[in-house]
């Protein structure tokens, strides 16, 4: 696993668990901003870390998670239990998707219906949440926002404050007019004629070219912005200006750093990458496509007796009757008249082009000359600024075939672009998704065999999994996998083109739809006799994108097209609505898992190789007084023997501190277990329509880790059960003249070496009689013992095996297993569990486990010749029985200890060795007493040898299984003890 | 790196930095004459432009870079026309 | 010489990740845990060419920390990039309006990094 994976996965752990918590603290204080303001930033965390991963289902949950604690948050929607549980789910579902991660030990998880339909089902769920549907779109129209809107802004205030004074004023004189062309116009003006017929002929071609205009605001630099280096990345200007807002101040006076400077340039990028660049600026940059009616601007000096009225007269007819040779004639002469430095030579050059290039067109020319009687005409060039290069006044002609579209709203140029794109967007799902399909089905056209062929599939696959895991589509997801199977195994792309084929049809349908509208677009644009201006420049935009690009535009622009592709979204809803119906399989409760606490950043395993590095220098160590005695008497040599002891004292007891350090590292507070109680409290309680009061104490107890996380089971069963048996509902607990919510209190303490977990409830107890009668009933008891049971072991009878005192089974704690199996958790980190209840007023648990089990205190025993070793915590005494006082009592043999009736055992037997025990030179053989429970067993060995710690290892494997050996452990000779486990023998 | 000073020519090499633009401003306006070497000056930052723009020194030689010499030139030529 | 970048982020797994596609692209980066504890890196004597930093944190958020570190000697120019999600268009423009030079969209990729990174960092 990758540092990272490692990180992300303890991070979010840890997130979850605060989330949690916060959201039971919210229970209570539903008002509280500043919690309401951590859980927020938890759950964005979350999201954040696992965006760095290939996680699509996680992340489409937490998103809505994030999104609906956003509103929540702003105050648009209100906390409530129904959001909790939601977002508790919505948590379960990460944790579980967090343990996949694990136990896969990689981020790249193969696809799985079920996670799929889950996430796909809460992330619904969590929308449903919020008060309107709105933000999700207003999310999506963010995920980019620079493209449409802000070139939008930019374009459409072009008018304002920074459009020029002389451009205002003459907009006046036609109110309505947008002035944006002729804005541009007077910005091309200063473009050279020869760059601007390149331009014109290039856009004719279908290239696009974008007139951007930045003018950084005045504190710009504080903000660690270079206009400046922005600027200088643009691609290839061909054309670029560079001037300041404002006439410089004295230097004297000057600011560095007050930005005036105003940056314009001609580029060829296309406008998403523009608006891209400029992402962070977009109010500062204006980018305006330059349309070919922009483009033919006469400049140059005014004219001096050139017959300029005549000319017009006869061109206007010649135009109007499409006799265009006579026009070019005409233009020609004229041309030559005019020496080329003036400003009707530039009409006449401009005339002559527009004519060359588009025949078939009548706007521009007229506008053209239009434009030319405005600005030769001595009675209106009066009215007009007589600088040829900042005038350029819009054509009268023209701006009227602006106009006129205008009152369409769709019509201006630029506006028309966006929507479009705007509407592509919104279209979402299908047509990306056609896209993807299309790409891979040519991927998997490819006709070439290379030798990663087998990779390509798999990179095909899993981009097709990714695709319709997002949708949700379990079905395709499943075929999906079997056809790359089989693609695999036949070395062909055949099986899974076929999949896509099959899968994939709804959706490139909409796709094969969008050419054919983009197709009926173009043709009604030509149709509708180009004779607009506008007309001609919506052409000119939506034509020039020949690529890719313009499908999707198109679609966009049609409508039919649109509804066309809004098909495969729908299909994706009835999906979903399908995965919703089914029981959701994926979902667990965090209360059945719990996972490891992660708040030991150290890896375990790296602890665990320190336990088992210091382990093996104790048992290293203590060959230290074998060699010692080797070196006294093999050698003889006393001195060295006496050194080798004084270097052992040393090392052991720096080994002891050691172990001791180690140890401590390994200590938990039992808060990892608790923290999730209050939420098991919570829903169980919810579920039973019961109030409980959960009070816990000594979270901060410390024990080993190991012991800790053996508890969380038997803790779970036994809230389970005091919640389900334990605790009455409000109403009884009226009657009984209690208060309505039932307390249930969880208390840790230290007692020397041991924790002690007290479980109390305050509900109706255990009633000995009705135990009596049920065990017996289940014939757990005979009639004889059904007398003679004590009230205490009659309660004690809820550990015996196949014990369930609830009349009916619910699905909380009657999962099948009992208290039993509590019991039997608890003695396997050799805890002890007792009970007290008394009936009506409550119950109260007692646990009781060792602070560690890590050094376990042993005791060596011998049998059959070998040594074996048996948990001093299970040895209650030795003793020596002679044979004579066995008897055998129905073939169980027994002998009288102290008065009391104890079975005896052969270890031999009981280990199958096969022999028989040895008894000493006096005839008494070796009994070790084992408490069991609260009975004693004699165990027969052949001899008991003296007690060791040991590190106690449980057997790996395949031996695990064995349950008559609790591990086994290294002697300080070298020699392997196993460790016996009484209970497991018998 | 940034401004290093040859009598009356200010040799710009690398990058100059937004916080030079100060030192630099200071340095023509007592220097009114002062002459600017930005043959090995791979970008500078606006705020140096705007200076250079506002100050307009003589420049002995332009980046090598051609990108930036292009708008460096295109910023003085339109302060020539706007003079004009 | 290497740009120094300094990564302001309370998730360990974003910090983490940035750090290591940072340093493949040969920058040397200092990071903090919060607001807090990055006001102090820089009190202390870290010059950063570069700031990235969250804006949800604990102790102190990105935006206050934003103001706070442009108020320091030296930090007046220096690109601060605000590490947003797609959703949080809000945070973005209130960082921005406060002194941040762009952002970066969470989940990012080192190469994405690195992009916007020689963007706004000359020389870089």
């Amino acid at each position: 696993m990758t540092p990272l994976l490692e990180q992300f996965l303890s991070e979010s752990r840890d997130a979850i668990q605060s989330i949690g918590e916060k959201l039971m603290q919210l229970e209570t204080r539903p008002d509280d901003q500043a919690l309401m303001g951590e859980l927020f930033r938890l759950v964005h965390t979350l999201k954040g870390n696992s965006g760095l991963f290939d996680l699509p289902e996680m992340i489409r949950v937490l998103h809505a998670a994030e999104d609906l604690m956003d509103t929540v948050r702003a105050g648009r929607a209100t906390y409530s239990q129904a959001l909790a549980d939601q977002l508790l789910e919505a948590m379960d579902f990460v944790l579980a998707v967090l343990d996949e991660i694990q136990q896969a030990d990689s981020d790249n998880l193969p696809a799985n219906a079920d996670r799929s339909a889950a996430a796909v089902d809460l992330a619904r769920s969590l929308q449903q949440l919020k008060p309107d549907d709105d933000p999700p779109k207003a999310a999506a129209a963010s995920q980019a926002p620079s493209t449409g809107e802000s070139a939008n802004a930019s374009t459409s205030d072009s008018t304002s404050p920074s459009g020029a004074g002389a451009a205002t004023d003459r907009a006046t004189a036609s109110a309505a007019i947008p002035s944006a062309n002729s804005d541009l116009s007077a910005a091309l003006a200063r473009v050279s004629e020869a760059l601007r017929m390149q331009l014109y002929r290039q856009t004719l071609a279908g290239e696009t070219f974008f007139l951007i205009c930045y003018e950084p605001e005045e504190e710009c630099f504080f903000k660690g912005e270079d206009p400046f280096f922005q600027i200088i990345q643009v691609d290839t200007p061909l054309w670029r200006a560079l001037s300041a807002r404002e006439p410089w101040p004295d230097p004297e006076t000057l600011d560095a750093y007050r930005c005036l400077l105003r940056f314009e340039c001609i580029t060829a990028m296309d406008r998403d990458s523009l608006a891209e660049h400029f992402r962070y600026v977009p109010d500062q940059v204006q980018v305006r496509p330059i349309t070919l009616a922009s483009l033919p601007i006469p400049t140059g000096a005014a004219h001096d007796g050139v017959p300029v009225a005549d000319y017009l007269q006869t061109a206007s007819e010649q135009l109007a009757h499409g006799d265009l040779p006579s026009l070019i004639q005409s233009s020609r002469v004229l041309l030559e008249l005019a020496a080329p430095g003036l400003r009707i030579a530039s009409a006449m050059r401009w005339l002559l082009l527009l004519l060359e290039t588009q025949p078939e067109d009548q706007a521009l020319p007229e506008a053209l000359l239009a434009r030319i009687r405005q600005l030769e005409d001595p009675m209106a060039m009066a009215a007009l600024p007589s600088d040829s290069t900042a005038g350029a006044p819009p054509v009268q002609a023209a701006t009227q075939a602006e106009a006129q579209p205008e009152a369409q709203p769709t019509a201006d140029q630029q506006e028309s672009q966006i929507p479009a794109e705007q509407q592509t967007r919104r279209l979402s799902i299908g047509e990306p998704l056609a896209g993807i399909l299309q790409t891979q089905a040519e991927i998997l056209a490819l006709e070439d065999q290379p030798d990663w062929l087998q990779g390509r599939l798999r990179a095909v696959a899993a981009c097709l999994r990714a695709a319709f895991g997002s949708l949700g589509d379990q079905a395709a997801l499943t075929t999906l996998e079997t056809a790359l199977q089989q693609a695999l195994e036949q070395d062909s792309p055949r099986p899974l083109r076929n999949w896509i084929e099959v899968q994939g049809a709804p959706y490139l349908a909409a796709i094969a739809e969008a050419p054919a509208a983009f197709d009926a677009a173009d043709a009604s644009g030509l149709s509708a006799a180009s004779a607009s201006l506008a007309d001609a420049a919506a052409f000119d935009t939506s034509a020039t994108p020949a690529s890719a690009d313009a499908a999707v535009r198109a679609t966009g622009d049609s409508r039919g097209a649109g509804a066309a592709s809004s098909a495969p979204v729908g299909a994706q809803a009835s999906n979903a609505a399908g995965a919703q119906a089914a029981p959701r399989k994926f979902g667990r409760r965090l209360e059945d898992n719990y996972a490891t606490p992660s708040a030991i950043k150290v890896d375990q395993t790296k602890i665990d190789t320190m336990m088992n590095l210091i382990g093996e220098m104790i048992v290293a160590k203590n060959a230290l007084p074998y060699l010692a005695a080797r070196a006294e008497k093999v050698f003889g040599v006393r001195d060295l023997a006496r050194e080798i002891k004084g270097q052992y004292s040393t090392i052991h007891r720096i080994a002891d501190e050691m172990q001791d350090a180690i140890m401590q590292i390994r200590l938990l507070p039992v808060s990892f277990v608790f923290q999730r109680f209050p939420r098991l409290v919570r829903d169980t309680a919810k579920k039973l329509g019961k109030e409980v009061h959960l009070v816990m104490e000594g979270e901060s107890t410390e024990a080993d880790k190991n012991v800790i996380e053996s508890l969380a089971d038997p803790l779970v069963h036994i809230i389970r059960n005091s919640l389900d048996h334990g605790l009455e509902t409000a109403e009884e607990r009226r009657v009984a003249g209690k208060p309505p919510a039932g307390q249930l209190s969880i208390r840790a303490r230290s007692e020397s070496d041991r924790v002690v977990i007290e479980i109390a409830d305050d509900g109706r107890g255990i009633d000995p009689e009705t135990m009596r009668r049920k065990a017996y009933e289940k014939g757990i008891i005979d009639e004889q013992t059904l007398e003679r049971l004590s009230d205490q072991e009659a309660v004690n009878l809820v550990f015996a095996a196949g014990f369930s005192t609830a009349a009916k089974v619910s699905d909380l704690s009657g999962r099948g297993v009992g208290m039993d199996v509590v019991r039997n958790a608890v003695a396997q980190v050799n805890g002890s569990i007792d009970l007290k209840s008394e009936p009506g007023k409550g119950t109260l648990l007692r646990l009781s486990l060792p602070l560690s089990m890590a050094v376990s205190n042993v005791m060596i025993i011998k049998s059959a010749g070998q040594r074996f070793g048996v948990a001093m915590d299970a040895v209650a005494e030795t003793v020596r029985v002679p044979d004579t006082s066995i008897q055998t009592i129905k073939q169980q043999k027994t002998t009288v200890l102290r008065g009391r009736v104890m079975p005896l055992m052969a270890l031999n037997d009981l280990l199958g060795l096969g022999e028989p025990q040895v008894a000493n030179d006096d005839r008494e053989l070796a009994v070790l007493v084992v408490r069991i429970e609260n009975d004693f067993l004699g165990i027969i060995v052949d001899d008991c040898l003296e007690t060791v710690d040991i590190i106690l290892k449980p057997l790996a494997g395949f031996l695990g299984n064995i349950k008559g050996y609790a591990g086994s452990a290294l002697l300080g000779d070298g020699s392997v003890l196993l460790v016996i486990n009484p209970r497991g023998l018998l | 790196m940034g401004m290093d000073i040859h009598g009356n020519t200010v040799v710009i090499s690398d990058i100059l930095g937004v916080e030079e633009a100060e030192p630099l401003l200071e340095w023509l306006l007592e220097h009114r004459d002062g002459q600017l070497d930005l043959s090995a000056c791979h970008h500078l930052h606006a705020a140096n432009l705007q200076v250079l723009m506002a100050l307009r020194p003589t420049i002995t030689s332009w980046p090598d870079d051609p990108a930036l010499a292009d708008w460096l030139k295109t910023a003085f030529d339109e302060m020539e026309s706007n003079h004009a | 010489m290497p740009k120094t970048i300094l990564v302001v982020d309370d998730a360990a797994t974003m910090v983490m990740s940035l750090k290591a596609s940072l340093e493949i692209a040969g920058f040397k980066v200092e990071t903090a845990n919060d607001g807090v504890q990055a006001v102090d890196k820089l009190k202390s004597g870290v010059k950063p060419d570069l700031i990235i930093t969250d804006i949800n944190m604990p102790n102190m958020g990105g935006i206050e920390f934003i103001g706070k570190a442009r108020a320091l000697p030296g930090m007046r120019f220096v690109p601060i990039l605000a590490l947003t999600t797609e959703s949080q268009q809000a945070k973005r423009d209130e960082a921005k309006k406060l002194g941040a030079t762009g952002w970066l969209l969470k989940p990012t990729s080192g190469a994405d990094l690195v992009k916007v990174i020689k963007q706004v960092l000359p020389g870089a």
